[in-house]
């Protein structure tokens, strides 16, 4: 009785496995060796390596660069690489992250890894010619030294000056995008106003909507003053691997 | 009379019936033809990435061997070799129609491979050249050779990953039936693997 039931049973249970198999034979590779965190800010710390005030500071330094002329750079403290080369770690942060806005492709991301003692400066595909490879090298080469006495926050702080100046030297005025000006346009504004218009229209006719948009407010405040820390996420750029790295 | 009405009825019923069939296989027909061509394209812009990468090489290697040569005194067959694998690189230009081409593709990617291979040996040597380590315009050649290495690598996993979507898509029976209605339009791209032995892009130490 049970001899013609166990066959099925294990083909199903191999098929599964193989679908399984063949399943995360197609996600892994896309994900990479590394499992990138996600992005908090400018600053990423995984190795908690900064103090929070020193973070903050790189933060602001870094969001006003970003306000100023368009570019993105961001800093990567990574506990460990996972024993894989920084340029994979770099490259897969890099583009996981899409720093950079979408038509400059002006994203940086520098990448300390103190555990292995190296140092990547990744670039976004649009930045190339501001920060070429031999620059990035030159920065790497000058904040190695004060890796060597242990001064990340002076290396950090020197990589991002010597970078964003880069950024800036190299890159037209006409090139740079413009501060981020809230643009609204008469549309925007009609939308609005109509939206507005319904809102209270609604209101004032149906009770259960007025009922709906009372709890709508309630909770609707709660979720989104979770998500209020810097506002800062990749604007969509990629790096074709550009950049330099070194150790120290 | 009545039989011939008939007899006509059912052929236009039939007529008909085919058209709405034909409509509802060309339709899909039609989308998976566009996804064919966006595929092959995006590809086609990936290879140009590839290609200007490899350019890139190609332009860097004469100022890197004069400066070798300079210094390194004793790599006369060393630098012959690398000058001798960008002369072979620089015979062969692919136009779009052969990364198709399985035999052109291969005598390119072993020309890159050769390249690739002679390029490394020169990091070896240089450990034994204090002067040439020292020499700040060999040290940046060697940056921007590292660069265009890894830029070659990040440009070889995305065109491949393009091409894979594109083969992908053309091999199934859907993409197979449209390619052969059209008349053999698209064919099947080949990967780009030279250099995939030499995992490692050459180091800069410092």
């Amino acid at each position: 009785m049970d001899a013609p039931v166990r066959p099925r049973a294990l083909a199903s249970v191999l098929s599964f496995a193989a679908f399984v198999a063949l399943l995360l034979a197609f996600v892994l590779p896309a994900h990479g060796r590394f499992a990138v965190p996600p992005l908090a800010g400018h600053v990423v710390d995984t190795a908690g390596k900064l103090s929070s005030a020193e973070v903050a500071s790189f933060e602001q330094k870094l969001e006003a660069v970003r306000q100023q002329g368009g570019f993105e750079i961001v800093v990567f403290l990574p506990a460990s690489l996972d024993g894989a080369p920084i340029e994979d770690v770099a490259y897969e942060a890099f583009n996981t992250w899409k720093l950079g806005e979408e038509k400059a492709d002006n994203g940086v991301l520098l990448v300390v890894a103190t555990a292995e003692r190296r140092v990547r400066i990744e670039t976004g595909r649009g930045v190339g010619g501001a920060l070429t490879d031999v620059q990035a090298n030159e920065i790497i080469r000058q904040m190695a030294p004060l890796l060597q006495e242990d001064r990340l926050r002076d290396a950090v702080e020197l990589g991002t000056t010597a970078i964003t100046q880069a950024l800036v030297t190299g890159t037209l005025p006409e090139e740079r995008s413009a501060p981020a000006e809230p643009s609204v346009s008469l549309l925007q504004i009609a939308l609005t106003v109509g939206f507005g218009l319904l809102v209270i229209f609604l209101a004032i006719v149906s009770p259960a909507f007025r009922q709906l948009l009372f709890f709508f407010l309630l909770f609707g405040r709660r979720g989104g003053g979770g998500g209020g820390g810097g506002g800062f996420s990749g604007g969509g750029g990629s790096s074709g691997g550009g950049g330099s790295s070194g150790s120290y | 009379m009545k039989t011939a009405r008939s007899a006509n009825g059912a052929r236009s019923l039939l007529l008909a019936l085919f058209s709405v069939i034909l409509l509802a296989l060309a339709a899909p027909g039609c989308a998976r033809y566009d996804e064919l061509v966006l595929k092959d394209q995006t590809a086609a812009e990936m290879w140009s990435n590839l290609d200007a990468a490899l350019q890139r090489r190609f332009d860097l290697v004469p100022n890197l061997v004069a400066t070798v040569k300079a210094a390194a005194t004793h790599e006369e067959t060393t630098l012959a070799q690398i000058t001798e694998a960008r002369a072979r690189v620089g015979q062969l230009k692919l136009t779009a129609d052969d990364l198709t081409d399985p035999a052109k593709m291969a005598a390119f990617q072993k020309a890159q491979g050769e390249l690739t291979g002679s390029l490394s040996r020169l990091m070896v040597i240089q450990e034994q050249y204090p002067d040439l380590k020292a020499n700040t315009g060999f040290r940046d050649l060697m940056v921007q050779l590292e660069g265009t290495e890894n830029r070659i690598l990040r440009a070889r996993e995305e065109y491949n990953a393009a091409a894979r979507a594109y083969n992908t898509e053309l091999l199934q029976i859907g993409g197979q039936v449209v390619n052969k209605v059209t008349g053999k339009p698209f064919k099947e791209r080949v990967y780009f693997t030279a250099g995939a032995e030499v995992q490692a892009a050459p180091k800069v130490s410092f």
